[in-house]
């Protein structure tokens, strides 16, 4: 009896010691949901977390499953709804499989926000990203344009004599991979007569081995038609540049594309890769917090709100965009970046 | 000696290598004939050199398969293999490539062995066994590593990738040649050859496979079996981890796991089967080949990607059920042989 009188006073202690020490802690939580936990990607948008928590007073911090799948990160998020977070900042692995918990989420008063996901945005409060989407799947085929200028060969090629070029993809299912193609062949098409995509996007950019095999056999089948290859996910151009560094046609053959800045510099330095862009997930993280916090303090999101450091936003629909992509045209200004 | 040719030749019909064989020959022709860069020395070259890893692994597959065993934690003790390697290469800068290659396969044959111990005293299916290791060891990498790529090696560490046993000219000017990594894989494959037809490990292997209980009645170690099983495959993997790393010349964590399927689509496809007991190196050997023409050539034809998955479905389920029909028409020649 005795020890049970006890054990319940502990226990009662302890209940109000919590509540206690939970009422104390008035800074908002906000928490930041990735793909998945563990990659140098999310570790640098970490970060930007870190930064934003310091800089805006806020309990901000980041978690991911451990595989990147969506059934796991729906779990996880579901587990800090319950829990009554103040805002969650999504990567999603499945914007469609997390839109239930999302709206539920809402309806509890919870700030919902995603990055790399603009096309799902029905079940959100935000989609936040760091780069202009179409200028991203743009750019790549200016810089394959001004590389053809620059050797002098731009002239030889035409709408009957086109420059072949081809895509790699993360998979056939990642939209926003597919929109930067969509947008890219679309830019080709209209402006640059003399460009021709000799053959359907490949869903290899995640992978060096698969990217480097699928290089390989274009190189085979298409001979000197292959004049250039943008990849869309960050490990393409790593193995395209494989390829052509394997078949010695560094100077043949154009590689552009999505790449992480210090696994494209030595590739950038042999002239592998020629070109890469890419944005800082630094800046994603910072800029989610950062508008998470606005919208807890009931600021009103609006077009040409200053993100500090990362300039002025524009607001499409709903989703809110800085323009901040990193250009690598030498592996010095890759370097720079350092990540 | 008529008879016994015509029986020869009657047996040769009855192999799955000679089916495999048969569709890679019938392959070959389309593709050619669709393209004529199919049939070039550089595009094998290339095709073979690609599938090095996936070869190498699917060897230790077999062995496994044999045995009646099955062992899908191989991608993770590839990886941690490589992972070591690539870590003590680039922290200390060994420029040293026989070094390098000798790290991974202690590390490779300390993991089976973990693998063939537990197998063996848990008496809980291997599936189970090898898939809770997968996450084990891969969970312990990600935590340890916190999913840190490896990347810029010792000089000779690159250099060793393009090393070929010999080189040619093609008509354009370019060279290309055989790489040293393709004769790994055919050594590999001559050995599990050797092992399995010709050493009394070898044909224990396949009498656990085929009837376990016959094996232990008869004496055999069946621990001691075993435990060469899952060390064999990982040494393999061992091996198979240092040829992508340098084939790569990149060191990520999360890019073998989850390729497990392919590996034992490819043994199937050569002949192994699950049940234990069948399959031969060379078998396994054009498994690889035929999944790699399929691959290659699906490019070749300007095929959209979207058709890849689905055609690489259809063969490996093809394949599946030729084996089965095989094994129905054996099961049923037995039974009229034990009727006469």
């Amino acid at each position: 009896m005795k020890k049970t009188l006890v054990g319940l006073l502990l226990v009662s202690v302890m209940v109000f010691s919590f509540v206690l020490w939970a009422g104390a802690q008035e800074e908002y939580e906000i928490a930041v949901v990735v793909k998945v936990a563990g990659i140098p990607w999310f570790s640098r948008l970490e970060e930007g977390v870190k930064q934003a928590a310091k800089d805006f007073g806020v309990n901000a911090y980041m978690v991911g499953p451990t595989t990147a799948d969506p059934a796991p990160q729906v779990q996880m998020v579901e587990d800090l709804v319950t829990r009554g977070v103040d805002a969650v900042c999504v990567v999603p692995n499945d914007a469609k499989a997390l839109s239930p918990v999302f709206n539920r989420a809402r309806e509890q008063g919870i700030v919902v926000l995603t990055h790399e996901s603009p096309f799902e945005t029905e079940a959100i409060d935000w989609d936040v990203e760091t780069i202009d989407s179409v200028q991203y799947g743009k750019a790549p085929v200016d810089a394959i344009v001004q590389k053809l200028e620059e050797a002098g060969e731009l002239e030889n090629y035409s709408a009957n004599n086109p420059a072949g070029f081809v895509m790699l993809v993360g998979s056939l299912t990642v939209p926003l991979h597919n929109f930067w193609a969509d947008t890219a062949l679309q830019h080709a098409t209209e402006n640059y007569p003399f460009l021709k995509e000799i053959t359907s996007r490949l869903p290899t950019a995640e992978s060096v081995e698969d990217s480097r095999a699928a290089v390989l056999d274009l190189i085979t089948t298409y001979g000197d038609e292959l004049k250039a290859v943008i990849g869309w996910g960050s490990l393409g151009p790593i193995g395209a540049a494989q390829a052509v560094t394997e078949k010695g046609m560094e100077d043949e053959i154009i590689v552009v594309g999505s790449a992480i800045p210090s696994t494209v510099a030595p590739y950038l330095r042999t002239g592998a890769v020629d070109w890469a862009q890419l944005w800082d997930p630094k800046d994603a993280g910072y800029a989610m917090v950062y508008i998470a916090k606005q919208m807890l303090d009931g600021e009103e999101i609006v077009e040409g709100m200053e993100i500090p450091g990362l300039g002025p936003i524009s607001i499409d629909g709903k989703v809110i965009s800085v323009n901040q992509i990193k250009l690598m045209r030498t592996a010095e200004e890759a370097e720079a970046l350092g990540f | 000696m008529k008879e016994r040719f015509i029986l020869i030749d009657k047996r040769i019909f009855r192999q799955t290598e000679f089916y495999l064989l048969g569709i890679i020959a019938v392959l070959s022709f389309f593709l050619t004939l669709i393209n004529p860069k199919f049939l070039t020395l550089e595009n094998w070259f290339d095709l073979l050199r690609s599938n090095v890893f996936l070869g190498i692994v699917a060897l230790g597959e077999l062995v496994v398969l044999i045995s009646g065993g099955i062992d899908v934690s191989f991608t993770a003790t590839a990886t941690i293999a490589q992972y070591i390697m690539g870590l003590i290469i680039s922290t200390y800068y060994i420029d040293n490539v026989l070094i390098a290659f000798l790290i991974p396969i202690p590390i490779g044959i300390a993991l089976g062995a973990i693998n063939g111990v537990l197998v063996h005293y848990t008496r809980v299916h291997p599936v189970i066994i090898t898939i809770s290791t997968l996450n084990v060891f891969f969970g312990f990498l990600m935590f340890l590593s916190g999913g840190k790529w490896l990347y810029n090696f010792p000089p000779s560490f690159r250099n060793f990738a393009r090393v070929q046993a010999f080189s040619l000219t093609n008509p354009k000017g370019g060279e290309y040649g055989f790489s040293i990594f393709i004769l790994f894989w055919i050594g590999l494959a001559i050995l599990t050859w050797v092992i399995l037809k010709y050493l009394p490990i070898g044909r224990k292997i396949y009498a656990i496979g085929g009837n376990r209980e016959a094996a232990r009645r008869a004496g055999f170690n069946l621990f001691r079996i075993q435990l060469f099983v899952y060390c064999f495959m990982g040494a393999l993997a061992g091996i198979a981890s240092f040829v992508h790393a340098e084939l790569n010349q990149m060191i990520q964590p999360n890019s073998l796991v989850g390729r497990e399927l392919d590996v034992l689509a490819a043994a199937i496809l050569g002949g192994a089967s699950v049940f234990g007991g069948a399959g031969s190196a060379l078998g396994v050997f054009l498994g690889v080949c035929l999944i790699a023409i399929i691959k290659n050539g699906l490019i070749l034809m300007r095929a959209p990607a979207y058709w890849h998955e689905v055609i690489m479905g259809a063969i490996i389920v093809g394949a599946a059920a030729i084996n089965a029909y095989q094994r129905k028409l054996k099961a049923k020649r037995e039974g009229e042989i034990i009727a006469q």
